[in-house]
């Protein structure tokens, strides 16, 4: 029961820090090179325990992100969870990629998430930059690879399960 | 911890039912009134995420507080004091301007204006997306501070507060995509909308006549119409003014005055006593 608690909070915490991420203020001329924190931190719990974190999960960090974001409600929810989907589909093929080839992949799936929030903005009146869709997915692919040995470090370190 | 329970809906089916929930949801936040409340309570909900964010800007400042050389501050206070002296004579003159006009204004059977009272609040965070111009301030429903009221720097006109909670809110800038100010010209009264681009250094003017007069370096002021923001502060400076006899409109773009993407500091006028009231 220990070992669940402890993992929660990993959770959590990652979670809280993913979202504090988001909003951290940039300088203007890197805004477009912002890498998804939150999606990545997501995919990743998704990734490692699919029959904890699914898409029930990654509408409600969506929805909470948007609102956090103040930007149009529910947007980041319906990347997320289009993403999520994805992600489950493709589990095992992502599983057994090696850690560059997830890179491709993962940007692939920051890219859908992204090219729906910027729907969801659009159709709220927000103009649209496809620049900025693909930067930030590329950089995501960047960061990938951190997330995914830094988390993975940090649990075998803890020796958390999940 | 089980979050999720594997058996129930399918993926597909959760992500066609989650999907539609999230578009309603945008719709409604958007088009109709019913979430209003939520909105003013998610800025309490969300304001620690803000304040987290923000630690480093304020040890920064801290620190540059603390270390900042003797020789350096002796400098920037006689640098203010003189400001001072001359924003006093600045004002010595507005005195007798405003009695002046108050005089003239009772000539001609017109309400006077009231001076606006005004309240400092300090810049908290902002929103990350480059396209959504909002960003967060450390007042709230508490000091006064109601919804559409109109947000300064020390240059001009910032935006209005569009969600307000007990201790924060949220300002809309004039620069947002979904957002437009009546202004109108110093120079000869002409009156516009300046709509917001999403880029923090432009505003475009809707529907300027292709003979209408309006050059480059004219300023655009407030004009209280639509009744939203005061009268009379200043709002941009036309920049280009494109005339192109096959287009319907001339296209006239401006720079906002006010520091939108520097300003720490900001001003709430209080102009008028909160809606409803």
């Amino acid at each position: 029961m220990s070992k669940s608690t402890v993992s929660s909070s990993f959770v959590f915490i990652s979670l809280f820090f993913s979202l504090v991420l988001a909003i951290f203020p940039w300088p203007s001329f890197l805004q477009i090179c912002r890498p998804e924190i939150v999606c990545l931190v997501v995919f990743y719990w998704v990734f490692v325990s699919p029959t904890h974190f699914g898409i029930t999960f990654g509408f409600s960090i969506g929805l909470l992100q948007s609102v956090i974001e103040a930007g149009v409600w529910g947007a980041h929810a319906l990347g997320l969870i289009v993403a999520i989907y994805l992600l489950e589909r493709f589990r095992k093929r992502v599983m057994n990629a090696s850690l560059w080839e997830q890179s491709v992949l993962i940007t692939i799936f920051v890219f859908v998430h992204q090219v729906l929030v910027a729907w969801m903005s659009y159709l709220f009146a927000y103009p649209v930059s496809f620049l900025v869709v693909l930067c930030t997915s590329i950089f995501s692919g960047f960061f990938w690879p951190v997330i995914f040995i830094g988390f993975n470090w940090v649990r075998r370190t803890y020796q958390i399960s999940h | 911890m089980k979050l999720l329970f594997r058996r129930g809906p399918s993926n597909t089916v959760r992500v066609f039912l989650l999907g539609i929930c999230a578009i309603s949801i945008a719709f409604i936040a958007k088009y109709t009134p019913w979430f209003d409340i939520l909105k003013q309570h998610s800025v309490d909900v969300i304001a620690p995420f803000y304040m987290v964010a923000d630690i480093p800007v304020k040890v920064k400042g801290w620190t540059e507080s603390r270390t900042m050389p003797r020789a350096k501050l002796i400098q920037e206070n006689s640098a203010l004091r003189s400001e001072v002296l001359v924003l006093r004579r600045k004002l010595q003159r507005e005195a007798s301007l405003t009695a002046e006009n108050f005089r003239l204004r009772q000539l001609l059977n017109s309400s006077d204006r009231v001076t606006d009272r005004v309240l400092i609040a300090e810049l908290i965070g902002l929103s990350p997306d480059p396209m959504i111009h909002k960003v967060m301030i450390n007042r709230g429903s508490d000091d006064g501070v109601y919804q559409g009221q109109a947000v300064l720097d020390a240059f001009g006109l910032m935006g209005q507060v569009v969600e307000v909670s007990a201790h924060y809110a949220f300002v809309l800038l004039i620069t947002d995509a979904t957002h437009a100010i009546p202004v109108q010209i110093t120079r000869n009264g002409s009156r516009f909308v300046a709509e917001g681009t999403g880029n923090l250094f432009e505003l475009n003017l809707r529907h300027v006549a292709n003979t209408q007069d309006i050059k480059q370096g004219d300023l655009l002021v407030s004009s209280g119409l639509g009744q939203r923001f005061p009268v009379g502060y200043p709002v941009a400076e036309v920049t280009s003014v494109v005339i192109d006899p096959a287009k319907r409109f001339a296209q006239v773009s401006a720079k906002p005055k006010a520091e939108l993407n520097q300003s720490r500091h900001v001003l709430l006028v209080f102009d008028r006593p909160p809606v409803g009231e």
